[in-house]
């Protein structure tokens, strides 16, 4: 019982970092209005990048995964602790914004808690075996065990002499691994209710904000779109769907890819319509991309596809520069990762797990 | 996806590939039905997220000539579908169906009963995802409690900090999910070409011919002669053997001279004794490290 109230609680951490890291960007655009939940799914992604500085140098010079705790948890420390010092009376205002919304919309604040934890409930407490998991969460309980990173194979827990490159730059599980480490929850834990929790959470903030941005705030609307949704979630199922993903293996990468990453885009692509000067939207769109290839190699296919489907008709409607200029720099990380990888396919370069 | 192959199925490919990621839904069609209405009846300003990047992706994505192009430089069977994600399908549907019920025209009677409609088109077009049995988890690990006990069967027997074991398919893929310090002998890919007959290139049957012989014999129950497959448990030091207690290849383990030394968790644990088993050393980067 303690165990699950301290993965509980570490969903809530988890929220609050995503939230300091995210005002961070948010703040600085004084401009469009502070946004709590804009913040928090910046955050998410702004927190993956800050980890990818911390992790490739670490994990390239073989050094243990409580050196790379230690640097990142240090390095965490002092942004939130930045983030609190100069967004502190944005936070007041936000907070006090939150309490006058909830005050004016009571039944609908309910109501949408009531569904969202019917779906954590739903999914936090179902079983389900996929065969991926024995790679992905395995890969965070090695790592946590052995306190090294991507060095032992997680189906066998045998040394590998190179770093799998398929999964190299996804350094997602590795951040799992971490933040496993420093906090003693068992991985598997970690995993499968920490990290299921926070995607399902995620996924319903953008579905609210996406609600808010199509209805304009009319909450009866909102609320309606969003049950929706959450029905739509346990119907659409084959196990192709991003949907499954969510409901059966949110804890998975490619879960927050399909779940988090593609919503966050069509979100971003609204507030674009809405008004295709606000800078904001550009710098949250790079930086959701750069952090997005942190979840899975997919990515790299999947948000140029996106950006190209979801910006080209934009650009052509606007005929702004700044889109044209803001997809191909987003989607810049991606294809050059790709083409990484290709060139690593090809056998042009590998990288060792020992000096050579 | 595993059944199809775009070299095989060309033009036709996606959609079969559709096909496959509706499985026995209908939604593709109620996305398609939505975006036909978000056109005609909702705002112009939502055309630009819904209806125009839909158009991108059938001239793109759901292009025919498409996957068959890119299969020519890159292998994308396994990934092309999740290109279909970029399709907002939940989003655009949840949208439609929240402009019909709330029309301006309607009373509060009318929404309610479009409302309920909504609701039971949704339920109709798709298949529950537990429509299998919802199964409970019963512990923090969200693991099943016998992976547990075998874990601890294992440790309790063993003198090794990280003893190996093969297991039976589903306790392989589990196992070092809750457990690291118990190695595994065999790979996820050896065991599902084992299970689906599945035949690797000679360089590749070479290096796995240890693990794959031990496979044969708990996966198959073939006739491997005793010294073969105990040579292979000395070759990839395993030191234990788990399977169903109702397995049938239980008694070859038995005849072969491997001990039972527990039960748990349904299943049997077999230790392979043998001076030929090495204890596994975790590598050690010290020396590395002060030379960086």
């Amino acid at each position: 019982m303690i165990k699950l109230a301290i993965a509980l609680l570490m969903v809530f951490v988890n929220f609050i970092m995503f939230f300091l890291y995210g005002s961070l960007i948010t703040g600085r655009f004084k401009k469009t209005g502070f946004s709590a939940t804009i913040s928090i799914i910046t955050g998410f992604f702004v927190l993956l990048i800050v980890f990818d500085l911390c992790c490739f140098p670490v994990m390239l010079k073989w050094r243990p995964l409580s050196l790379l705790s230690g640097i990142w948890l240090a390095v965490t420390l002092g942004l939130c602790a930045v983030s609190v010092v100069v967004n502190r009376r944005l936070f007041a205002e936000c907070f006090k914004r939150i309490g006058r919304f909830i005050a004016d919309h009571p039944y609908f604040t309910a109501a949408v808690a009531l569904l969202v934890l019917a779906q954590l409930v739903i999914i936090g407490l179902s079983y389900d075996f996929t065969l991926d998991a024995s790679y992905y969460v395995a890969r965070v309980t090695t790592d946590v065990t052995t306190n090294t990173i991507n060095i032992y194979d997680p189906y066998t827990g045998e040394w590998t002499d190179h770093f799998e490159f398929r999964y190299f730059f996804s350094t997602y599980p590795t951040l799992c691994a971490v933040i496993a480490y420093l906090t003693g929850i068992h991985p598997l834990t970690f995993m499968k209710v920490v990290m299921s929790l926070t995607t399902v959470i995620l996924f319903n903030l953008l579905m609210f904000m996406t609600g808010r941005e199509l209805f304009s705030g009319e909450v009866q609307k909102q609320l309606a779109f969003m049950f929706f949704v959450g029905l739509m979630l346990f119907f659409f199922s084959s196990i192709y769907t991003p949907a499954q993903f969510l409901v059966t293996r949110s804890y998975e990468g490619k879960a927050i890819l399909g779940n988090v990453v593609l919503p966050f885009i069509l979100y971003l692509t609204l507030l674009i319509y809405k008004d295709v000067r606000r800078t904001d939207s550009y710098v949250y769109l790079f930086i959701t991309c750069l952090g997005a290839t942190a979840l899975s190699n997919s990515a790299n296919m999947l948000l140029p596809a996106m950006l190209f489907c979801t910006l080209l008709p934009a650009f052509i409607k606007f005929r702004a520069r700044r889109i044209l200029v803001s997809a191909c720099l987003s989607a810049a990380p991606c294809i050059i990762l790709l083409l990484l990888y290709v060139a690593y396919v090809k056998g042009m370069f590998v990288f060792y797990t020992y000096p050579r | 996806m595993q059944n199809l192959s775009i070299a095989d199925e060309g033009l036709v490919y996606i959609f079969k590939c559709i096909a496959e990621y509706s499985g026995q839904c209908f939604y593709m069609l109620l996305y398609l039905a939505a975006l036909v209405f978000i056109y005609l009846k909702a705002d112009k300003k939502y055309r630009g997220v819904f209806i125009y990047p839909a158009i991108v992706a059938v001239l793109t994505v759901y292009n025919p000539l498409v996957p068959v192009l890119i299969n020519l430089s890159f292998d994308v069977n396994q990934e092309y579908y999740r290109l279909l994600w970029i399709s907002p399908v939940i989003p655009a549907i949840a949208f439609a169906l929240t402009l019909v019920v709330f029309r301006e025209d309607r009373s509060a009677a009318a929404k309610i009963a479009w409302f309920t409609a909504a609701v039971l088109l949704r339920l109709g077009a798709g298949k529950l995802v537990y429509s299998d049995g919802y199964l409970r988890v019963h512990n923090v690990y969200k693991m099943p409690q016998e992976v547990i006990a075998v874990s601890e069967a294992i440790h309790k027997d063993s003198e090794r900090s990280f003893p190996k074991a093969v297991c039976d398919f589903g306790l392989t893929m589990q196992l070092r999910q809750y457990d690291a310090t118990i190695l595994l002998t065999g790979t996820r890919e050896e065991y599902l070409n084992m299970i689906n007959n599945i035949e690797v290139d000679a360089f590749i049957a070479e290096k796995q011919k240890h693990p794959n012989r031990i496979l044969s014999v708990i996966l198959k129950n073939e006739d491997v002669p005793f010294n073969e497959f105990k040579e292979s448990l000395d070759e990839t030091d395993t030191e234990y053997v788990v399977l169903m207690e109702d397995n049938p290849v239980n008694d070859y383990l038995k005849e072969a001279g491997l001990k039972k030394v527990s039960s748990a968790g349904g299943r049997a644990i077999w230790k392979y004794e043998s001076g030929a088993i090495e204890d596994f050393e975790p590598a050690d980067y010290t020396e590395v490290w002060e030379n960086q």
